[in-house]
């Protein structure tokens, strides 16, 4: 980021801290929704971990630099997958998030000099192990903002362990809905806003769906906990009685093999299509006339937004905690009960042979979409932060982060024991102790 | 702040592909990113294509759409001109009549005297695409799909045929494929047959049933008479004298059939002992079969 626009009247450095922003994904996309919004009136940068593409797919035209801290390409020169540093653990990220693996002493280093030296007013982590390397590594200043992008009743004890003991020295955490800002509440965590701010999605700028064509869609990663074998039993109960009507999952992953395998077994090969990763998602929705989300489990509900942009009613699992905050039952869409294939194919099935309904639906669920607009989530996040570097201001003396750091340091003791005998590994490993001493009391 | 400029900036990048960040060791890096020009490319129901892209700043009545053929000759080149809608919109047509020959061609935007900049993906609308029929009046089928090339360009894939046999549903079942069709550019006659084609051999083709129900028909490729190999499909709409005709799949959005529309394998014993027969669709969106030894040589059930 370049100086000297500090003086401008209201305008703030805000960076944001994502694993990787070469990738597509529900995080990946509303970071660059909401950096994007924030950049029409702020200085706005995304910093990604790692680097494995040679562009951010997601990114769109405009105002925010993208930067990466390390090199994953192989087939470039630049590769620094194999450095030796790259291959001891991380000190500073969350040793239960779910990444962890992946993250290693050398993004230690490179996280910590980026946050060391950052002339940003706020400082944004996207994931709770990002989330402890910013109350661990950044220089003082900077307001600390989480975000929450899963939620805390997913994560393991042990994760809500660390995360008790390290989040008290944030100074807002962000989930995408009121339920999990509920469960973060009831932690003590004095003197940290915790606010839910749903995900942002943009006008997807092309025409809405007519809900004329014969499709429905589904887009989202090819996991487990997309559930898309119930989505497809849930299809073979909808052509039994419209083989008129086709549907197609975009996404690439894990499972697609067996969703394959699936689908020729059940005899669906010519009404249910896997279409693979598609970037921009926006005008695939808009070809469909319902859309489908049968995870078992979702944070939020990206695709939901964006089909509802479209002008797509949704049918989706009532599961948690994102689709029942965002449909409307029998207005903009429909909630059937977690992992009932039969449920979805009736409910989906209740649309198909409705076209009245369905139109009706499709229309109150692109209004009811414009809540999620950027400008909208953005004026939340600029007010939210506007209070907080305010905040800051007036408490320049860090009374609020030395009190966070107390009841943290409450928390870690209970902990000591454990992270003493991880970080001794690392000394005898590596003669270290200093090096592990200071990354631990940072 | 930037200016909204951003499209026309994608002139000078070109190229520059290597990596340019700071030498420094803190490994801050700026990211290359891609600022090429984006179309927004829109089909209309008779075929034609329509390229949309907002350009501030360029001079208008100079600036050219260009579609140039992937390893191919010189002349396999189309100039659309590019015409401002409104202020900074421009647009370029391609209509359904202009030849362009089968294969991938790549979009270049080129403004005046300027070199030609590679155009990135906008937000395609092409559901007119899907379940697209076209007029009896066209002398041949033409087909255009946009699509991101693998290093995320803006290409177009097209085809041009006549007569086509365009591919419908497939049923796979006990010891066959049957499938259904609909033949474009030509009539049937009496001894309408499908040949099927051992590639890159000169063994003789076994001949498939074809029945008939106006300009529509449904085939059967029995399974148990192939040898392993790929076997390509050709309709003979009128017998052995008319003319041949490739069997595929072209008339919807999907610019790579081929990962997209999948089918199971069925295990047959029939003259060449147990094997793996399935049908695909070839790179080129046409419909072949593919049949494979069993290495265990154990029967089917």
């Amino acid at each position: 980021m370049s100086a000297g626009k500090r003086g401008t009247w209201g305008r703030m450095r805000i960076s944001f801290l994502i694993n990787s922003a070469y990738g597509i994904g529900g995080t990946i996309r509303t970071t660059f929704n909401l950096a994007e919004q924030l950049a029409e009136q702020h200085e706005v940068e995304v910093v990604s971990v790692f680097r494995n593409r040679a562009s951010p797919l997601l990114a769109p035209d405009g105002n925010v630099p993208v930067r990466y801290l390390v090199d994953l390409r192989r087939q470039e020169a630049t590769y620094e997958g194999d450095d030796p540093e790259h291959k001891l653990p991380s000190r500073c990220f969350a040793r239960h998030d779910g990444a962890y693996e992946r993250y290693s002493r050398l993004t230690d280093r490179r996280i910590g000099d980026h946050l060391a030296r950052t002339d940003a007013d706020v400082v944004i982590g996207t994931r709770p192990g990002l989330n402890t390397h910013l109350v661990r590594q950044t220089r003082r200043g900077p307001v600390l903002l989480g975000q929450e992008h899963l939620t805390y009743s997913t994560h393991s004890p042990r994760l809500r362990r660390e995360l008790r003991a390290l989040y008290p020295r944030l100074d807002a955490l962000i989930t995408v809905t009121e339920k999990d800002a509920r469960d973060y509440r009831k932690l003590w965590l004095p003197g940290v806003r915790v606010e839910s701010v749903p995900n942002s999605v943009p006008d997807p700028g092309i025409e809405p769906a007519d809900g004329r064509g014969k499709w429905v869609v589904a887009a989202g990663r090819l996991t487990r906990m997309k559930r898309y074998d119930l989505l497809i039993r849930a299809f073979a109960h909808v052509v039994e009685e419209r083989p008129d009507w086709k549907l197609r999952i975009y996404g690439g992953g894990v499972e697609r093999a067996d969703l394959r395998e699936l689908i020729g077994r059940l005899g669906l090969y010519n009404h249910v299509f896997l279409m693979g990763p598609v970037s921009p998602l926006e005008p695939e929705w808009t070809k469909g006339a319902i859309a489908a989300v049968s995870s078992s489990f979702e944070p939020f509900g990206m695709t939901i937004v964006e089909a509802m942009r479209a002008g797509l009613p949704v049918v989706a699992t009532d599961c948690p905690h994102g689709p029942g905050e965002i449909i409307e039952p029998g207005v903009n869409g429909q909630l059937v009960p977690n992992g009932n294939a039969e449920a979805m194919g009736a409910a989906l099935l209740g649309l198909i042979n409705d076209d009245e309904k369905r139109a009706a639906m499709g229309r109150a669920a692109r209004e009811r979409a414009h809540r999620y607009d950027p400008a909208t989530i953005g004026e939340r996040y600029d007010r939210l932060l506007t209070e907080l570097v305010a905040r800051r201001g007036r408490f320049r003396s860090g009374a609020h982060r030395a009190r966070g750091s107390l009841v943290g340091g409450a928390y870690a003791v209970r902990n000591v024991a454990g992270a003493a005998r991880q970080g001794l590994g690392y000394v005898q490993k590596n003669g270290v102790r200093a090096a592990v001493v200071k990354a631990r009391t940072v | 702040m930037s200016t909204s400029s951003t499209d026309s900036t994608g002139t000078k990048s070109v190229g520059s592909t290597g990596s340019t960040g700071s030498t420094s060791t803190s490994a801050l890096t700026e990211s290359e990113r891609s600022t090429g020009p984006r179309a927004h490319c829109v089909a209309d129901a008779d075929g034609g294509l329509a390229f949309e892209l907002g350009l501030s700043g360029a001079a208008g009545g100079q600036a050219v759409l260009l579609l140039q053929r992937r390893r191919g000759r010189a002349t396999d080149e189309v100039r659309l001109p590019l015409a401002e809608t409104s202020p900074g919109r421009l647009r370029a047509e391609l209509p359904v009549d202009t030849v362009l020959r089968e294969g991938r061609w790549d979009a270049y935007l080129v403004l005046g005297e300027d070199a030609p900049v590679r155009m990135l993906p906008g937000m395609n609308d092409l559901r007119t695409l899907l379940g697209r029929v076209p007029g009896k009046g066209e002398d041949h089928l033409r087909v255009r799909i946009p699509y991101p090339t693998k290093d995320g360009h803006l290409a177009v894939r097209a085809w041009q045929r006549s007569p086509h046999a365009e591919a419908g549903e497939l049923y796979i079942g006990e010891d066959r494929l049957t499938f259904k069709g609909r033949l474009f550019g030509a009539g049937f006659d009496d001894g309408a047959y499908l040949e099927v084609d051992p590639r890159g051999s000169d063994e003789p083709s076994p001949r498939a049933e074809v029945v008939v129900d106006g300009d529509e028909f449904t085939a059967t490729v029995p399974y148990r008479v192939l040898m392993p190999g790929l076997w390509d499909l050709r309709l003979r709409p009128s017998g052995a004298r008319g003319p041949r005709v490739r069997v595929g799949r072209l008339l919807d959005d999907v610019a790579d059939k081929k990962p997209v529309f999948t089918y199971p394998a069925l295990r047959v014993t029939g003259e060449y002992g147990p094997v793996d027969a399935e049908p695909y669709y070839t790179v080129d969106n046409d419909l072949s079969v593919k049949v494979t030894a069993r290495a265990d040589g154990s029967e089917g059930s």
